[in-house]
């Protein structure tokens, strides 16, 4: 196996008195996509959020325990979590772009937040980060149009590029393809193949073909648990723990 | 044939009720424009253009000219506009950012209220209250300190242009603030979410979310402008009434809505006179109707935007 990237220390997380994630514990590896699956409601939304410190955004949300970044707990008091989101990209459920903000914009805007400032340095950041998203060839001639106008994959795409454009070392997604038609959902795919070689990918699904499509490693969550990890095919072909296999047969779910 | 009959009966009495009304709605909009241009007719052919480029109005010797009160309604209403944009804002950004939700579901309404009270109550209050303070206090502080400036200087009564810019101020301060809350508050969570997982600080991310807000916010400054120009009893009680254009904000001064009020009792038994402020109040109507349309153009595209 390899590095771990990211490593959760008996993570315990709450939405009020809603105790939604219970001792979690899960070693992340680099470049390298993990699936978290499991039926609704079992925390993998807010696994997600612990890692970047979006979580605690929400009023009545409480963690404890430690997430390892390198080694180096993000919940240490002498990290900010602007920093933690900065190298910890997030792609979201819904597709959305800024609507004020043009396409070119809605790339250029996590740059110039951290004060990136040079025209034509951003100019070939943005390019490299639609580029490297895929979207470069349908948007090319319409920088300046409202990021509004694009379809929902493409808008998924655009926020790949937003993310990517950061050089961050991890990219959440949280069910980035559930709300897309096959044919988008399946472009976002392959996009996702291709960034692993580049960044170390933690992919919340609730689709199993799709986890069995672009996973290395799958986690499987019940009800705030990690019941089982491993490597995807090992998982998907011969779970150890009865729960994931009746969850994967679909008894439940 | 079931449904044929249906409709002959209960929809088609409905159908017509819903009809005429609005048709009515509309009938009542074109007989105040109708009205009011009748009644303007003859200031209108009498005094053409001069009515808006002429600074006398003296009705004795039948010299009517706009100017005083057009400059009277916009100085008060900008003036009043400029002061309760930021202070707006500030409580549109606590209320829907920064306070905790049991709190401003507490304080919110109390912005609600404010609107809520009678013009009459704020101008009782403007006149007993606000004027002996700024004759007393804010005014000599004013001149003491910026008196060199042209806007500060001259005699100081209470009475006139700087205390009705600061009672509409105080009026279409909770317009402001709450409709630049909901708009705030239409924005999706989303939208705070992706902006904190690119790295932006709180105050970025608001500063996001106020740029997606930002047609309702401009939605809502038009709505209290729209109220300021038009706000008559506040205003008529504390401006000092005095058809005059005045670069001092301590001087006496009217608006529009104010020398209509004030002057047409006297003016019944004047036809001149009554066609002039008739054509005042024409004016008023078209800049309130430019404003409410341009109003409605922003919210309508603001609520029809998809994210």
């Amino acid at each position: 196996m390899g590095y771990i990237k990211i490593e959760l220390d008996k993570v315990n997380a709450w939405y009020g008195d809603n105790h939604v994630l219970k001792d979690l514990s899960l070693s992340i590896f680099e470049k390298s996509v993990t699936a978290i699956i499991g039926p609704s409601g079992c925390g993998k939304s807010t696994l997600l959020r612990v890692i970047n410190r979006l979580h605690e955004t929400v009023e009545g949300a409480r963690v404890s325990g430690r997430v390892l970044l390198d080694g180096k707990n993000i919940y240490d008091d002498d990290i900010d979590p602007v920093d933690i989101r900065r190298r910890i990209g997030m792609i979201f459920q819904q597709p959305v772009a800024f609507p004020h903000l043009s396409i070119y914009d809605n790339v250029a805007i996590g740059l110039k937040l951290n004060g990136f400032k040079d025209k034509a340095m951003l100019d070939k950041m943005v390019e490299e980060s639609l580029r490297e998203a895929a979207l470069w060839d349908e948007v090319r001639s319409r920088l300046m149009d409202k990021g509004i106008s694009l379809s929902g994959g493409q808008k998924q795409r655009l926020a790949i590029a937003r993310a990517i454009a950061l050089k961050p070392e991890v990219i959440l997604m949280d069910e980035p393809t559930s709300s897309l038609d096959p044919v988008a959902g399946a472009k976002i795919e392959d996009l996702i193949i291709n960034l692993k070689r580049n960044y170390t990918i933690i992919l919340v699904t609730h689709n199993i073909q799709q986890a069995a499509r672009v996973a290395d490693y799958i986690a499987f969550l019940y009800m705030g648990r990690l019941i089982e990890f491993g490597p995807a095919r090992r998982v998907l072909e011969s779970p150890e723990i009865e729960l994931t296999e009746k969850y994967l047969t679909g008894e439940f779910g | 044939m079931k449904q044929y009959k249906n409709y002959f009966s209960g929809e088609k009495i409905w159908r017509t009720i819903c009809f005429s009304s609005i048709i009515l709605i509309i009938i009542v909009f074109f007989m105040f424009i109708i009205s009011l241009a009748w009644g303007s007719a003859r200031s209108i052919y009498e005094y053409g253009i001069n009515f808006l480029i002429n600074v006398n109005w003296d009705p004795v010797f039948h010299r009517f000219g706009a100017i005083p009160f057009i400059y009277g309604t916009l100085l008060t209403s900008i003036l009043a506009l400029i002061l309760a944009f930021p202070i707006s804002m500030g409580v549109a950004i606590a209320s829907s950012e920064l306070l905790p939700k049991k709190i401003s579901m507490v304080l919110d309404p109390f912005v609600e209220l404010m609107a809520a009270i009678p013009s009459i109550v704020y101008g009782m209050w403007a006149l007993f209250i606000l004027a002996p303070f700024i004759r007393e206090f804010l005014g000599p502080a004013l001149k003491r300190y910026l008196g060199s400036i042209p806007l500060f200087q001259g005699p100081l009564t209470g009475y006139g242009y700087l205390t009705a810019s600061i009672i509409l101020f105080i009026m279409i301060l909770p317009i402001i603030s709450s409709l630049s809350r909901e708009a705030l508050k239409a924005v999706p969570r989303e939208i705070t979410e992706m902006a904190l997982a690119i790295g932006a600080t709180r105050w970025e991310a608001i500063r996001i979310k106020i740029g997606v807000a930002k047609a309702g916010i401009f939605g809502a400054v038009i709505l209290g402008f729209a109220r300021a120009l038009g706000e008559t009893m506040a205003v008529l009680l504390v401006i000092g009434n005095k058809p005059i254009v005045s670069i001092s904000l301590f001087s006496s001064g009217a608006t529009i809505a104010s020398v209509l009020a004030n002057e047409y009792p006297e003016a019944v038994s004047d036809p001149i006179y009554l066609s002039a402020l008739n054509e005042l109040a024409l004016i008023l109507l078209g800049l309130s109707l430019i404003l409410n349309l341009i109003f409605l153009r922003i919210m309508r595209r603001h609520i029809g935007g998809k994210m």
